[in-house]
């Protein structure tokens, strides 16, 4: 996807807001790099060198906790992100089974995206809601009490829409 | 003054001119004779709106409202309601339709043998209003402690309440506070930690969604009494409602006047911060959390020096758990003793559980400690669906273990699960039934801490991942009987070597269900059998010759035809083909397909 | 403020409630902890809402989780002189059919 220039701009008057406010404050990396990967979606090489020169902070700082931080990611994401909840609740309930067959009708495997950048498959941590195990989200929506049954209807769904 | 109940008198026109006032009057003359102007406060209050039943009036903390209240019915409600702690019938406001059988919450087996301390206000109220919580004497404790306590009595009041860390460790919180206070340094801090990363529990998240002022109100009280005047809540990003709630807590309560500068009218100052983690199960260990704080790789510090003694920036720092704080005002305002009069000798108090897994009820409780896990499962979790097998719980999460069957009368205390060989843990409770291998289950909680370990020190990092291979190389058959020996010598090396908690835990779940179900690793590695039928290279699906009525329907569901047979014969699976999907278990209509 | 002060908000709150349950409002709290709201609590709480947008004697609100994850979206009801009933497994449509026959015609459905 091409970006305008305008759109660049844009982004960047934004960025550099979120580092004035932070300027000087201890501790300032970590909830400058969430507010950025709003921003942008995700934390690319130059986003990463432009927060190093505002913060004062090296590059390979920024880089080390970049990669450290399994929320932040370098890779645009995919147009829907399939992340299936990989907790102790949602595995005894078969969340494997989810993601074998979410895997089979993609060709995906766990941290891939589609080549077309529609689909992304990700495994996540415990999101807290065992009590709906198993759980997948999609983007921000949630599905839960699901079975593998499911998974066909549920991909149709996304495959339909932008 | 602190009050234990009010009387709130309706002072409308229209109950002054029912005689309001001279109720009023004879409520202060016997509380006064009987000397309890102390314990019940009289107040006045503005028209309730009802005034075709006044003179109306409101007993609280109960809430019981009385009509056509006469000054002659007085002896009787104070008698009654205020010493006894009945209601006095015939005053009471009665609806005139007659009510019909209703379910009270408190009736419903889920709710009888849970003691809510932790979770008093959740559900209750909206954690979006501050004065709900104030209704329900939110910060009277800070009021209270910063009034009438110096922060050494305090410090006091919590050791004999023998109040221990829920976060898991179970250190004696008194203690962590008394040595906080102790550490000399100008400036200190206090951490709230609301990283909850252990899969399977949400019992932080809930008391932050539910009640986020009781944690933000401990916090302040923490600062008085180790002498901070900041704070910060870590608290995982993932977490976007409790942190959107806490957001909306920590305006109101600087708003109200309740945080910030000069509270209470005293020289005390506090102010809360929150920081948002990123995603790394590490930072839950204290010192990672405080690198993480500072903006730097989650990586956990040697310790000593302890947080206490130089923790974020250099500075002492108080770290204590979300649902350890969420229990501080309440023993402020109802005693040490009240406290201490929960739970057994050793774990005092009562401990908030996540049950989850093959369990009726999933859901999160408070219960006393000392309570049985098989009052937990059967009579609260409602037992274990579908009419299967408890195989054992897990506690503890990644760095905890399995409680088997035969343990399920253990007592729920601190030191009983590290004696079986789990942990306290922050409370998650996951229940397994017989058809969960657990071989499988020690996998699932080794590639978890395989992912989280942070990489500093060589034994976690590498041995992790070492038992890692050893226990996928027997769940997919090719393991040998040497290599449950090698998990064991390698489990109690990467305990005692690693550097932070996480890589001294990392091997329980391995270690705990060696300890209890070997035989079923000895089935894995000698017999290449999975029991549970969970492995999928050690389980063979065959059909029952008997029970087979040749009709051919697992021929064809079966998506890679390994299941021949014409409809005169009795079918059989060809084992290299098969991927034990179980489609064809599911399609048979005869129960003849078994795993 | 001083403690005198927040003991006499606590008891304006308290009677602003009292003054409440005097007028014989109906209190719907729907429970909107992430469970809940992964189980579709917000769609309830907008329904109930809707319904009782011009309703003086029903007051709609909100709160945190109350434990039962596994019958989310949980629903209580307070009617003045009753004893709370809670709702399990509560769907826009059911909020729609029992709490109204039950608010306004005051007829329990089990």
């Amino acid at each position: 996807m091409e970006q305008t220039m305008s759109e660049h701009d844009e982004k960047l008057t934004k960025l550099n807001r979120v580092l004035e406010q932070y300027a000087g404050k201890p501790g300032a990396l970590i909830p400058v790099l969430h507010e950025a990967q709003k921003i942008y979606g995700y934390l690319p090489e130059e986003v990463q060198y432009h927060i190093s020169q505002g913060l004062g902070v090296p590059l390979a700082d920024v880089y080390g906790v970049v990669t450290f931080y399994a929320l932040f990611t370098m890779t645009p994401r995919a147009e829907h992100n399939i992340a299936v909840c990989m907790g102790t609740a949602c595995y005894v309930k078969g969340a494997g089974q989810l993601v074998e067959k979410i895997g089979g009708e993609l060709g995906l495997k766990f941290g891939e995206i589609s080549e077309d950048r529609r689909f992304g498959l990700e495994a996540t941590r415990c999101i807290g809601a065992c009590g709906m195990a198993p759980v997948l989200t999609v983007n921000e929506e949630v599905h839960g009490r699901l079975n593998a049954d499911q998974m066909g209807e549920l991909l149709e769904k996304y495959k339909n829409t932008h | 003054m602190s009050h234990s109940s009010h009387i709130l008198v309706c002072r409308g026109t229209a109950c002054v001119s029912g005689e309001s006032r001279e109720v009023q009057a004879e409520f202060e003359k016997q509380l006064q004779e009987r000397g309890l102007g102390e314990q019940v406060r009289v107040v006045h209050t503005g028209c309730f709106g009802f005034c075709a039943r006044g003179p109306v009036m409101v007993i609280l903390p109960q809430g019981t409202m009385y009509c056509e209240v006469r000054v002659e019915d007085v002896g009787e409600i104070i008698e009654k309601q205020i010493l006894g702690g009945q209601t006095v019938e015939r005053l009471l406001f009665k609806d005139p339709v007659t009510q019909e059988v209703t379910e009270k919450i408190d009736d419903i087996d889920f709710f009888k043998k849970q003691v809510r301390i932790a979770l008093r206000n959740c559900g209750h109220i909206n954690p979006d209003d501050i004065r709900e919580y104030i209704a329900r004497d939110g910060y009277k404790a800070l009021g209270t402690v910063l009034a009438k306590h110096s922060p050494e009595e305090v410090i006091n009041i919590l050791k004999k309440s023998g109040l221990r860390g829920r976060g898991g460790g179970g250190f004696p919180t008194g203690l962590k506070w008394e040595l906080t206070r102790k550490s000399p340094g100008e400036v200190k801090y206090v951490i709230c930690n609301a990283d909850e990363g252990d899969p399977g529990a949400f019992m932080d998240r809930s008391i932050l969604e539910g009640d986020p002022h009781s944690v933000l109100e401990a916090m302040a009280i923490a600062g008085y009494a180790i002498g901070a005047d900041r704070g910060f809540v870590y608290v995982r990003a993932e977490y976007a409602i409790a942190v959107e709630r806490l957001t909306t807590a920590i305006s109101q309560a600087r708003e109200m006047g309740l945080l910030g500068k000069g509270l209470f009218e005293t020289d005390f100052e506090f102010d809360i911060e929150l920081r948002l983690g990123a995603g790394a199960f590490v930072c839950g260990e204290e010192t990672a959390l405080i690198t993480s704080i500072e903006g730097n790789r989650g990586e956990p510090r040697p310790k000593p020096p302890f947080p206490a003694q130089a923790g974020l920036w250099g500075r002492p720092t108080l770290i204590n758990n979300v649902e350890t704080l969420a229990n501080i005002p309440a023993i402020i305002l109802n005693g040490a003793e009240w406290y201490a009069g929960f739970g057994t000798e050793k774990s005092k108090g009562t401990k908030v559980f996540a049950i989850a897994g093959k369990i009726g009820n999933t859901g999160l409780i408070e219960v006393p400690m000392g309570i049985t896990l098989r009052e937990i499962i059967y009579d609260i979790g409602g037992g274990i669906p579908e009419g299967r097998k408890f195989k054992a719980a897990q506690t503890g999460g990644p760095s905890g273990g399995c409680i088997p069957a035969d343990l399920l009368d253990i007592s729920i205390e601190y030191d009983t699960l590290l004696e079986a060989g789990s942990m306290m843990g922050s409370g998650g409770l996951i229940v397994m039934d017989d058809s969960d291998c657990m071989v499988d289950i020690a996998k699932f909680y080794l590639e978890f801490t395989c992912d989280e370990s942070c990489g500093k020190c060589t034994p976690c990092r590498v041995g992790t991942k070492r038992m890692l291979e050893i226990l996928e190389r027997i769940t997919e058959g090719r393991g040998t009987v040497e290599d449950i020996d090698l998990l064991k010598e390698l489990g109690h090396g990467i305990k005692e070597a690693s550097l932070c908690g996480l890589g001294q835990s990392a091997p329980n779940p391995v270690l705990s269900t060696l300890k209890y179900f070997e035989d079923e690793y000895i089935a894995h590695v000698r017999d290449k059998v999975c029991p549970a039928g969970v492995c999928k290279k050690l389980s063979r699906i065959r059909i029952v010759p008997e029970e087979c009525k040749k009709c051919g329907a697992c021929a064809r569901v079966c998506p890679v035809d390994a299941i021949k047979g014409s409809p005169k014969e009795v079918h059989e699976i060809d084992p290299d083909k098969c991927i034990k999907c179980g489609q064809c278990i599911e399609k048979c209509c005869f129960k003849a397909i078994k795993r | 403020m001083t403690l005198q002060d927040l003991e006499q908000l606590k008891v304006d709150i308290l009677s602003e409630h009292a003054m409440t349950g005097a007028r014989k409002k109906v209190r719907i709290t729907v429970g909107m902890g992430t469970c809940g709201i992964k189980a579709g609590a917000g769609d309830v709480l907008n329904e109930l809402k809707k319904q009782f947008e011009e309703s003086r004697d029903v007051v709609v609100s909100y709160t945190g989780c109350l434990g039962m994850c596994s019958r989310e979206p949980l629903v209580q009801v307070a009617v003045p002189g009753k004893p709370t009933v809670t709702y399990f497994n509560m769907t826009p449509e059911k909020a729609r059919r029992s709490l109204s026959s039950y608010v306004k015609n005051d007829k329990l459905k089990r």
